[in-house]
């Protein structure tokens, strides 16, 4: 989407500042497991969990215990900061067409 | 290994939704990256967008090495064909990127001087684009990608009419 061609230009910028209890969004699933994404429909609920790669700490969705993706939404450092300090978390799977799925991430009540 | 040095944007549109971190680098280290490629992707980052780029560096297999800024632009649509907000960086000291092979993108936060065998330079700037050599960039082999404006301006060319 970004790219050369003109536009209104601004220098504000709103952040990321929500509570950890009030954190909800809707993303992508990035990198999707064909064989999970396959077994997920939408309206399932599935599990939101840390998993470290190497050095670099990332969020999971998971169906069961099986990565289904990851997120990779400007909102994942906020999100990994509430994970950090206890907050829980779920991902509910709004749209799916073919690999892409689309969750709403938001805080366990 | 293709190194990929450019802009790391934050991209977000209210309809389609979408929310995301790409930008011109972002989007052809991660293309390039998904069939096979290998990737070193350079470019300046702000703390909040760093993770989720760090994420799908991991993910998809390539390599990231971001220098931090107080704030990464951002382009907010309100539909995918609409002209954009741009929120501006602030500007910052220029990158310098040596490699076999580099792919340049032109840049909101400044320019990256490029020693390369071969270069292919995008300079995304149709207002007022950057000649690849200005900065002190060289390569052995380079290649342009313009578009009509763009190649215009950098030819000098006012009367140039495309056939």
């Amino acid at each position: 989407m970004s790219g050369s061609g003109g536009g209104g230009y601004g220098g504000g910028f709103a952040t990321d500042e929500v509570a950890c209890d009030r954190l909800a969004f809707d993303t992508q699933l990035s990198s999707p497991k064909a064989a999970v994404v396959a077994q997920i429909s939408v309206g399932d609920v599935l599990t939101v969990a840390l998993d470290q790669q190497g050095a670099v700490q990332v969020v999971v969705i998971k169906r069961g215990n099986d990565i289904a993706g990851g997120i990779t939404s400007p909102k994942m450092a906020r999100l990994l900061e509430c994970i950090r300090q206890g907050t829980r978390y779920q991902a509910t799977v709004t749209a799916k067409s073919d690999g892409q799925v689309t969750v709403r991430i938001s805080p366990l009540r | 290994m293709l190194t990929i040095v450019g802009g790391i944007y934050r991209e977000m549109c209210v309809r389609p939704q979408w929310d995301e971190v790409y930008g011109s680098a972002g989007r052809a280290a991660s293309s390039i990256a998904r069939l096979g490629g290998k990737v070193d992707l350079r470019g300046y980052l702000d703390t909040d967008l760093a993770p989720a780029m760090q994420a799908r560096a991991v993910e998809e297999g390539f390599a990231l090495k971001s220098t931090q800024l107080p704030r990464s632009a951002a382009f907010s649509y309100t539909h995918g064909l609409a002209v954009p907000q741009i929120h501006l960086p602030e500007q910052q000291p220029a990158l310098h990127v040596q490699g076999d092979k580099v792919l340049r993108f032109g840049m909101l936060e400044g320019t990256a001087v490029v020693a390369a065998d071969y270069a292919v330079y995008d300079p995304q700037n149709a207002a007022g684009p950057e000649s690849f050599a200005s900065n002190g960039s060289r390569a052995e082999h380079l290649a342009l990608v313009l578009n009509f404006y763009e190649a215009v301006q950098l030819l000098d060319e006012g009367r140039f009419e495309p056939e």
